[in-house]
């Protein structure tokens, strides 16, 4: 078990560091003259060549990667080139609303999953109509949910507001906060839910259809309640959890979307004015940290797996 | 691999008859059977109801606007914005520039079809060669490529399209490469498993130990197994690539305006949302449309390959 | 049992299996993979099914059982399990009927029991919540019920391995663990669908045997499914060879080194190292076995048969009683032919 968190802990700072040298490498190489671009095309040669030193923008790419990966062990990011505001400050700003609407959106997204797989188990003009919503659900671009939300919610219903972010700090509190978030939240959790529940319920129906274990529990006697508590969902759980983790990383660029319509200050707005702007401190910054949560999101989804389930637990511990 | 010395005509569709003699019956006769099911899969009322609604719309957006004689979509007249759909002149309306919405509708699903087919074929292509060719080579060349589909699966899709599709500069052809590069590590892994799959079959080992050269071995062998899957999987992902291109340009780094797309089309209704809901209302119905034909038709092809088997 | 203690009035029959279809619904089409399965089984029986895999043993038994989906099969005939043809029963009487007269042991211990849950709460499950209850059954009795169950099966370390998860213990001890839990149901029939064929050589032995005493203790009739012809004739009294999904020859276990005269069944003892004692090497069976959706014309196994006439292509074989005890579906069998051969 420890050899393979250490394994998978390698694993995860290899992919981290062939993502960031990636996106290093890409942004410096893509984003052209960052000191003409900032400068404005009338700066001087000397003012570009000054602004050149004072950002070390003449040493070879991968020096100036080492460099910033230096400074990314000892705690700094660097500051915007834009704004001149430390990358780090502006990613814990960041940080707890981005949090908070995947908290939301996964909280959403387990809900509609479970629900919907338990009538399509159930019956089958259920699961017809519920596979169907999802297919349909599935085909809704975010951004198109996020805006059918506003026009009912907003501006028809006036029962939701449609800026999407109340510090919990503010007047308002925890309440106003979370009474904000319910739409951001069930936009991005419509996002993922079809997905889970098509997982969720390919499962559960291979495993009624061809697990002996299932066959024997029937032939024990036992009540179908009992036999679905006991003998099947417990093995949908560990399965469950890890998609929950790995669809993490696919929540991100639903992320970016709903925080732009719902004008949440998180990450994804952050990246998009970073990308807008060329502030490659901030983007690199905020790569950094994407890259690093998805990647211990994944790990600890896998753990979490592994202690869950016993199979694992016992055979999977060398691989 | 010396796939790319060989003459282009000699590869999977025109097999000289040379080449006929090392592709192996079980070979041929899988392609051929798994042909038939497609087709007989293709024409079941599930699959062919969602495709022909796709194709619908595949031709009113290409031909539609000449068949139709639209007036362009970018060159509106300012007496006539913001009309309602039914208006003398312009069936679906104006936009706030007086541009005919029809036209614009049509126009904008060009776009979004080519980028569409175009970043999946990209994806395809581009990854199924890396995945086959780990796949094949094993050792050094597997682990490098494996770890790149690793790290590029790390990478935020969006924003990795985001950064691309800015820096590159935003038109039909870099949006198309910034999608396209999303799929290359999804259908790398799926064709780096299938070719595993295949790479110890009988005939693989036969050809091989024959000193067939790999290239012929890779096209005449492993190809033909290959993709019918990764055409399935490429079924899903053009719906995909679509939104991916909708979402795009709705944060404005897709294809720019004037030109029209679903998605850029979308974004711009956003502030007139109460003025002239039409505007946002039928891009979206277009794009939900289009997306939701191609999901039925991959998700009941698929229903339909599971029971064949 | 022995044939002396054989009572002289048979008791009643605890399993009646009566022209037994099963049909696979696939595209419209219904293709047949039992066709009129009979047998009879009275207690403290055993009785073999022996026949290649995708002959109709396994599912004809499911099918018996109500196991199968009905969105899936079709199954018609009558499948009496002490007196009561659980496939005239509701989906809901079923599922309270069947466990509480029969049992089943499944072929691959690894996938019959719940990797989630510890194997002495899967024991001890059948006596709180399944058919194994009784008036009065508490959490702590069923437990220690249990436990003396894993003792009885002869799991060594039971205390320990009650809770344990069943990846952490053999193939052998986890189908130890499943007869448990049919024993724990106090069946009066239990079926076994190649309860050995997933284990090594000894272990087979040990859980044969293991059947073989339950049923001298508790009086309960057996039905073993195997494609082991040497095995099935020597753990059963009467034997049941399938194929095609139907019966082809059907005879007393004793006699089937000596008097099977169906040549699928000679030739199965052909296929089994020195059944038959001469010392000839095994002779595999040409041939695959045949496709149900595209079942030869006449007897199934022509395509196969050494023996085969012009007959066989074109008329089909009834079931005929060819002796006490002894049924055959075959026009030239191989006694009759050895009989005309050394009369020419």
């Amino acid at each position: 078990m420890l050899r393979l968190i250490l394994e998978r802990l390698v694993q995860m700072v290899i992919v981290v560091f062939v993502v960031t040298l990636a996106a290093f490498t890409l942004v410096n190489l893509l984003s052209g003259d960052i000191a003409v671009y900032l400068l404005g095309d009338h700066a001087t040669p000397e003012a570009v060549a000054a602004l050149h030193a004072q950002l070390h923008l003449d040493d070879p790419i991968i020096i100036r990667y080492f460099d910033w990966l230096g400074d990314v062990l000892q705690g700094n990011l660097g500051t915007s080139v834009v704004s001149h505001y430390p990358v780090v400050k502006s990613l814990t700003n960041a940080i707890p609303p981005t949090f908070e609407l995947m908290i939301g959106a996964q909280i959403v997204g387990i809900t509609l999953a479970v629900v919907t797989t338990a009538a399509a188990i159930k019956w089958r003009w259920t699961d017809r109509l519920v596979t169907g919503v999802a297919l349909l659900v599935n085909s809704i671009p975010t951004f198109v949910v996020a805006l059918i939300l506003i026009i009912i919610f907003s501006t028809t219903l006036h029962l939701l507001p449609s800026i999407g972010w109340v510090a919990p700090t503010s007047a308002g509190g925890w309440g106003k906060n979370i009474v904000a978030m319910i739409m951001p939240s069930v936009a991005l959790g419509l996002g993922i839910f079809p997905e889970y529940m098509r997982i969720l319920r390919s499962d559960i129906r291979e495993q009624l259809d061809r697990e002996e274990y299932v066959t024997l529990a029937w032939m024990k006697g036992l009540r179908p309640t009992r036999i679905f508590g006991k003998h099947v969902a417990p093995n949908s759980v560990g399965g469950f959890i890890s998609m929950i983790a790995t669809t993490t990383a696919l929540l991100i660029s639903g992320v970016v979307i709903v925080e732009q319509v719902f004008a949440i200050p998180g990450i994804g707005k952050m990246m998009l004015a970073a990308i807008d702007s060329h502030d490659t401190p901030v983007l690199l910054g905020g790569l950094l940290t994407i890259v690093t949560f998805v990647v211990i999101i994944n790990l600890v989804g896998e753990l979490i797996y592994m202690r869950i389930d016993p199979r694992v637990r016992a055979t999977r511990v060398t691989a | 691999m010396t796939t790319a010395t060989r003459p282009l005509g000699a590869s999977v569709t025109g097999l000289s008859d040379a080449d006929a003699t090392w592709v192996s019956g079980s070979t041929r006769g899988r392609m051929v059977a798994t042909l038939r099911t497609w087709r007989r899969a293709i024409l079941s009322p599930s699959v062919a109801f969602p495709l022909a609604v796709f194709l619908i719309v595949v031709i009113a957006c290409f031909a539609g606007p000449e068949i139709l004689n639209l007036p362009s979509p970018i060159v509106g007249n300012l007496n006539d914005t913001l009309l309602p759909p039914g208006s003398p002149g312009y069936p679906l309306g104006t936009n706030e520039l007086g541009n005919d919405e029809l036209s614009r509708l049509l126009w904008g699903g060009q776009i979004s079809i080519i980028v569409g087919l175009g970043a999946t074929a990209f994806g395809l292509i581009v990854g199924s060669f890396l995945g086959m060719l780990a796949a094949y080579s094993g050792r050094a060349v597997e682990v490098v490529i494996m770890r790149l589909f690793d790290a590029l699966l790390a990478f935020p899709g969006l924003i990795l399209a985001l950064i691309l599709a800015d820096f590159l500069g935003p038109n039909v052809w870099n949006t198309i490469l910034a999608i396209g590069i999303f799929g290359i590590a999804r259908f790398g892994r799926l064709a780096w498993a299938q070719t595993i799959g295949v790479r110890h079959r009988d005939f693989v080992v036969a050809a091989r130990s024959d000193g067939v050269p790999s290239g012929s071995i890779v096209l005449g062998h492993m190809v033909p197994n290959v993709m019918p899957t990764l055409l399935g999987f490429a079924l899903f992902t053009v719906g995909t690539a679509m939104t991916i291109e909708a979402g795009l340009s709705f944060l404005g780094l897709g294809v720019q305006q004037p030109q029209p797309t679903w998605g850029n089309m979308i974004a711009g209704a956003q502030q007139y949302m109460s003025l002239a809901p039409w505007l946002l209302i039928l891009p979206a119905a277009m794009l939900v449309i289009t997306i939701l034909s191609l999901n039925l038709v991959a998700d009941s092809l698929r229903i339909r390959l599971d029971e064949e088997r | 049992m022995s044939d002396q203690s054989q009572p002289i009035v048979k008791p009643q029959p605890i399993v009646e299996v009566e022209d037994l279809w099963v049909w696979l619904r696939k595209r419209g089409r219904e293709i047949p993979l039992v066709r009129g399965l009979s047998y009879t089984l009275r207690p403290a029986e055993a009785l073999s099914i022996v026949g290649e895999s995708g002959a109709g043993k396994s599912i004809g038994v499911r099918a018996a059982l109500g196991l199968l989906d009905p969105r899936l099969f079709r199954v018609t005939g009558s499948s009496k399990l002490v007196g009561t043809d659980v496939l005239a029963l509701t989906a809901k009487e079923r599922a309270r009927y069947v466990p509480s007269v029969a049992a089943l042991v499944f072929q691959d211990p690894g996938r019959s029991l719940n990797p989630t849950m510890r194997v002495g709460d899967q024991i001890a499950e059948a006596f709180l919540k399944g058919s194994g209850y009784e008036p009065g059954m508490t959490r702590a009795k069923a437990e220690a019920r249990a436990l003396q169950l894993m003792k009885d099966v002869r799991i060594a370390a039971a205390e320990e391995r009650f809770k344990a998860y069943p990846n952490q213990l053999s193939g052998g001890m986890k189908q130890r663990v499943v007869i448990a839990i049919a024993v724990a149901c106090k069946p009066q029939v239990l079926f076994c669908d190649e309860p050995t064929s997933s284990l090594d050589v000894t272990t087979q032995a040990a859980i044969m045997d293991l059947i073989g005493e339950l049923r001298d203790q508790t009086g309960i009739a057996t039905v073993t499914i195997t494609h082991d012809l040497a095995l099935a004739a020597s753990r059963a009294r009467k034997v049941i060879v399938m194929y095609g999904g139907q019966v082809v020859e059907a005879l007393p276990a004793r006699l089937v080194a000596t008097e099977s005269a169906m040549p699928y069944t000679t030739a199965l003892i052909e296929a089994v190292p020195d059944i038959d004692g001469n010392g000839t090497p095994p002779t595999p069976i040409e041939g695959m076995p045949p496709d149900p959706a595209n079942l030869p014309s006449g007897c199934s196994f022509h395509p196969r048969c050494r023996f085969a006439q012009d007959d066989c292509l074109t008329n089909t074989p009834e079931l005929r009683v060819v002796a006490p005890a002894h049924e055959l579906r075959c026009f030239h069998p191989v006694k009759d032919l050895e009989l005309q051969e050394a009369s020419r």
